[in-house]
């Protein structure tokens, strides 16, 4: 089992650096104001894995969501290649070509698939609608991609519920690995799946990345996981980075208390052990 | 035929139960006349009445001879669509129904598809521009669910669009007095209008349907259109909402994906909906001087005709039994996790 590149002639998306900069989001009105992302500034550019750690409710996830384009920032942007973000979902094209080569996947790939349909129908459609094949060579790319994740293309006919968590999540990343992403984006992906199953995933992931040289952003509240996929960290409290490094730097020699306190729970739990 | 039948088993089963419920409903009628305080032939008779008199009404309906027998014969008439004949009036319980219930059914019908086009129109509008004057506004009506009477929107309709600005027909009837009627092929008034060809007929039917159809629409859309904008804004704030748009779907597929999702609650609504919509069309059809059921009920109770009660009684829950089976359908049919064995929670 190895992560997916497709023998399927698919172009291949371009993609230099995506950059957040001066993000910041907020959530709720007057007194319940709550700022989740605060004037935050990260590059993550192709071909490297950042891990982006931190305690629930640091922001990690909006951040997520605003980098996938998914959700829009109430200040700053995040910047394609020099470009506004916003201004690429404006336009039609640019949109495409950004679904196509940044792709999330989430924690609960349960709710993440629409219930209602097939999980063929998830995988396939990035591949109809994003690298604009037909039918019959969408099937093809998403019965090749989840065959490489490990799992039988008769599994994309059952809807999402018919599914295990691991099947589910593998399904998961197949949907955003179908269309050769050059920046996958990680939202929690192994915290709700069991050990064994979470050490799969994060070969899976961290093969497809060495393979294709794709970033990652891969957002965990678990450092262990991190460690594991990343080659840099992001450290990450009340939606500012607070510290940020080479992996060996952070669990090293952390400087900031907060870091200290996560290195010191690995370190107590064993390095060995995932999220 | 086996995968055939594998694959529509679903809906088959659904279909197959309807006689099995159909004759619960048919148990509890035959219960309920029976259980009457008193004696029911008194009920309906007083005390004046001979011993012959009383023989007779007593036979007709159903309560001579010992309860096996009784059962027998009722339900021996109920598998020959026989309901007896009315006590008043001594005509055929059936063939009064059989006339008078397709009127009112096409009038609740009419209301409730009206209703719905306008629901899903509004609540596009809703979903796509939230803050806009119109989505405003529906939100606003939606607010004031069942805080309308049907009757108080026809008369108030009645007052403006006829009495006052003259845009309207006359609330007596469905035709106008030069109109000819058509004749009686499905019994649906207005679907028999339609099969006569004649534009004049169907023209006049269908103004003279406006103001009933527009109170109904008027008194009942808010109920679905508050609960449709909630599972809408639900279903949008979902991840799988959110996947959806990031696999670069269209956005009317996107669209189509949340109404789909959204749409179940609604439609069991619209079955419970049907059901007022039945009562508020007897309601109007006596304030706009239709035919159907509303007429014949009336009478009925009032002169405590227990044949044509016990027969409303199966024949209205037939109609609700078929209602929920399309409701239980087209939900199964958006919702596959609903077909029974399909393992899913719905």
């Amino acid at each position: 089992m190895s992560a997916p590149v497709s023998t399927t002639t698919i172009r291949a998306g371009r993609l230099t650096s995506v950059a957040a900069e001066g993000l910041s989001r907020h959530f709720g009105r007057g007194a319940e104001r709550f700022t989740a992302v605060a004037e935050l500034d990260l590059e993550i550019p192709v071909g490297r894995r950042i891990g982006i750690v931190g305690e629930s409710g640091s922001g990690k996830s909006t951040l997520a969501r605003m980098i996938a384009g998914l959700d829009e920032p109430d200040e700053g942007d995040v910047v394609v290649d020099g470009r506004p973000l916003r201004q690429v979902l404006r336009s039609r094209s640019q949109r495409v070509e950004y679904r196509r080569v940044v792709q999330l996947v989430a924690q609960d790939s349960m709710s993440s698939f629409d219930p209602l349909r097939t999980v063929r129908d998830a995988v396939r459609t990035p591949a109809e609608q994003l690298c604009g094949l037909g039918r019959a060579a969408a099937d093809a790319l998403a019965d090749e991609t989840v065959s490489a994740l490990g799992l039988s293309p008769d599994l994309l006919d059952r809807r999402p519920h018919e599914l295990s968590g691991g099947q589910r999540q593998r399904c998961s990343l197949a949907r955003a690995m179908v269309v050769q992403p050059r920046l996958i984006v990680c939202d929690e992906v192994v915290s709700a799946l069991d050990v064994s199953v979470q050490g799969q995933v994060l070969n899976l992931i961290k093969d497809y990345c060495e393979r294709t040289g794709a970033a990652l952003a891969f957002v965990s509240h678990g450092l262990p996981a991190t460690a594991f996929v990343a080659e840099e960290l992001v450290v990450m409290r009340h939606g500012r980075i607070v510290e940020r490094g080479t992996c060996d730097e952070v669990l090293t020699a952390p400087a900031h208390p907060y870091t200290r306190q996560l290195v010191a729970a690995f370190r107590g739990r064993g390095a060995g052990s995932a999220a | 035929m086996r995968p055939w039948l594998h694959h529509n088993g679903w809906w088959l089963r659904r279909l197959l139960l309807l006689p099995v419920h159909l004759l619960v409903f048919a148990l509890v009628a035959f219960a309920l006349v029976r259980t009457i305080p008193g004696d029911p032939v008194l009920v309906v008779t007083g005390n004046q009445i001979s011993d012959d008199q009383y023989a007779d009404v007593q036979r007709r309906l159903g309560l001579d001879g010992s309860l096996a027998h009784q059962a027998g014969e009722y339900f021996g008439r109920l598998l020959r669509l026989d309901l007896g004949d009315s006590l008043i009036t001594g005509r055929s319980v059936t063939e009064e129904f059989g006339s008078r219930l397709p009127q009112t059914l096409e009038l609740a019908a009419l209301g409730l598809s009206v209703s719905l086009v306008v629901v899903l129109a509004l609540s596009a509008v809703v979903l796509l521009r939230p803050r806009g004057v119109i989505s405003r506004l529906a939100m606003a009506y939606a607010r004031s669910a069942g805080a309308i009477p049907e009757f108080a929107v026809a008369v108030a309709g009645i007052f403006v669009f006829y009495a006052s600005l003259h845009w309207l027909p006359s609330p007596l009837g469905r035709l106008g007095p030069d109109d000819p009627v058509p004749t009686p092929v499905t019994r649906f008034p207005l679907l028999d209008a339609v099969l006569t060809g004649n534009p004049q007929v169907v023209g006049s039917m269908l103004l003279h349907l406006v103001l009933p159809v527009f109170a109904m629409v008027v008194a009942n859309s808010a109920v679905l259109l508050r609960l449709l904008c909630s599972q809408l804004e639900v279903e949008l704030a979902r991840p799988a909402t959110r996947f959806r748009i990031s696999t670069g779907a269209p956005r009317w597929v996107v669209l189509a994906s949340i109404y789909r999702r959204a749409l179940p609650a609604t439609v069991t609504m619209s079955g419970t909906l049907f059901g007022y919509m039945v009562g508020g069309a007897v309601v109007l059809e006596g304030l706009f001087g239709f035919g159907g059921m509303g007429q014949y009920l009336t009478d009925a109770v009032t002169s405590a005709d227990l044949t044509a009660l016990q027969g409303l009684l199966v024949v209205i829950a037939a109609v609700s039994l078929v209602v929920f089976l399309l409701v239980d359908l087209i939900n199964m049919a958006l919702d596959p996790r609903r077909r029974p064995g399909s393992g899913g929670a719905a």
